[in-house]
């Protein structure tokens, strides 16, 4: 986090320089730069999945790997991709590995497949990717992309968690599925377990975040 | 002209290399993939017949082997139903139908006297998360357990789904779902006609 008394320097361009480091690329995606509170991507997932830790926390690592993955793909292609069709290409990355995460948890850890349902192949449509993609990936080189692509990662998972700490126990009393003691005599709030919920607590966020800046 | 034939070229290239790389994976996982999904079906079977503790996670190749053991199916299509292969225990039947959102489907245990539930599990749905999708948490199941098999009402329900807090003692009733009206209402409808069709059995 910045100290409040130092002068912001002006934000770097989206469309970054071959010139940042991996660990640049990281960082300004935790905070500075990061794709929930600043950028206003994956916002669908945000609403959709932070009624529960553990969904979130699965959607998180889901993310993380897709990201990172997909973004050192794309730089690794990134000179031979036709400019015309490099969205396309860049969905096709996308989606090959999100099937991958599909068919590897399918496989091998069926009990989890089963709890996230149809919240997996949602990666796919989750802007994040997508953005990072085209924003870093296609201009740089393919191990600072996939910095680029965890920080992304891990900046969205952390603003997920946050809203899905405050979600879980108000809706359901519980943290990871985990009766609260303290909690016990909790009237269940249904209105936090709802997507509505979801923006109420992102806004607060953002507007919690943005003031601090 | 040459661009676009590149672009053509690289294309086609890209998605056949995808393409490969997902299929194959498929092709090499299927059938485990395959095993998986019946296994988790079967388990969800045991554990209404009490052959299995509820909620352990056995590995596939343990519950098929227990499946194929100590299950024997009788009857076929609509009338498909499992039984313990040493008589004892409840009948198991199956049942599915439109949810809130998507299909609903699972198992229903009716006690050897046909009286009354030995249990309900879902082996399949789609509901809200923690609203409807709570029709798979053990307090929603337990109530089913034991719970009597009354005569049709009025809308031909033999079990009803009530708001919660109101099921009285004794009468075949069971709480809802707060904040879950529609899969409360839709679990009803399903539970009552796969009820129907167990007890039109001979």
């Amino acid at each position: 986090m910045r100290a409040s008394a130092a002068p912001s320097p002006p934000p770097e361009p989206m469309s970054a320089q071959p010139s940042v480091t991996s660990l640049a690329a990281f960082r300004r995606m935790l905070w500075a730069e990061n794709p929930v509170l600043v950028q206003i991507l994956g916002i669908c997932s945000a609403l959709a999945v932070t009624n529960l830790v553990k969904n979130t926390f699965i959607m998180c690592l889901g993310l993380i790997f897709t990201t990172a993955m997909s973004s050192f793909t794309v730089s690794l292609l990134r000179d031979r991709i036709p400019r015309r069709v490099r969205m396309m290409i860049q969905l096709l990355v996308i989606a090959s590995y999100v099937i991958v995460i599909q068919t590897l948890l399918d496989a091998f850890a069926p009990a989890v497949a089963r709890q996230l349902g149809p919240y997996v192949g949602l990666i796919i449509t989750n802007c994040i990717v997508m953005g990072r993609a085209e924003a870093f990936a296609m201009g740089n080189r393919p191990v600072p992309a996939f910095w680029d692509g965890c920080g992304a990662g891990l900046g969205y998972s952390g603003v997920l968690l946050l809203l899905a700490a405050v979600r879980e126990p108000l809706g359901m009393g519980t943290f990871c599925g985990v009766p609260l003691g303290f909690m016990a005599h909790w009237t269940r709030c249904s209105l936090m377990v709802v997507a509505p919920a979801g923006f109420f607590g992102l806004a607060a966020l953002l507007w919690i975040a943005r003031s601090r800046r | 002209m040459k661009e676009a034939l590149r672009t053509i070229l690289f294309t086609a290239l890209l998605t056949a290399v995808c393409g490969a790389a997902v299929s194959g994976l498929q092709l090499a996982l299927g059938e485990r993939i395959g095993l998986n999904r019946t296994a988790a079906r079967q388990a969800v079977a045991l554990e209404l017949l009490g052959l299995k503790p509820q909620g352990e996670i056995w590995p596939a190749a343990r519950t098929a082997e227990a499946f194929a053991a100590q299950v024997e199916a009788q009857g076929e299509g609509e009338r498909m139903r499992y039984r313990r292969r040493d008589g004892a225990g409840p009948v198991v039947w199956p049942f599915a139908g439109q949810g809130f959102w998507d299909r609903i489907a699972g198992y229903l245990a009716v006690a050897p006297d046909g009286q009354s539930l030995a249990g309900v599990a879902f082996t399949e749905q789609l509901e809200t998360p923690g609203l409807g999708a709570r029709i798979e948490e053990p307090w929603f199941r337990r109530q089913f357990e034991g719970l009597r098999i009354g005569a049709p009402d009025a809308a031909g329900r033999r079990i009803r789904i009530v708001p919660a807090g109101s099921k009285r003692p004794g009468e075949p009733e069971v709480d809802a779902i707060t904040g879950a009206s529609e899969t409360s209402r839709s679990v009803e409808k399903i539970i009552n006609e796969g009820l129907g069709r167990a007890l039109a059995a001979p």
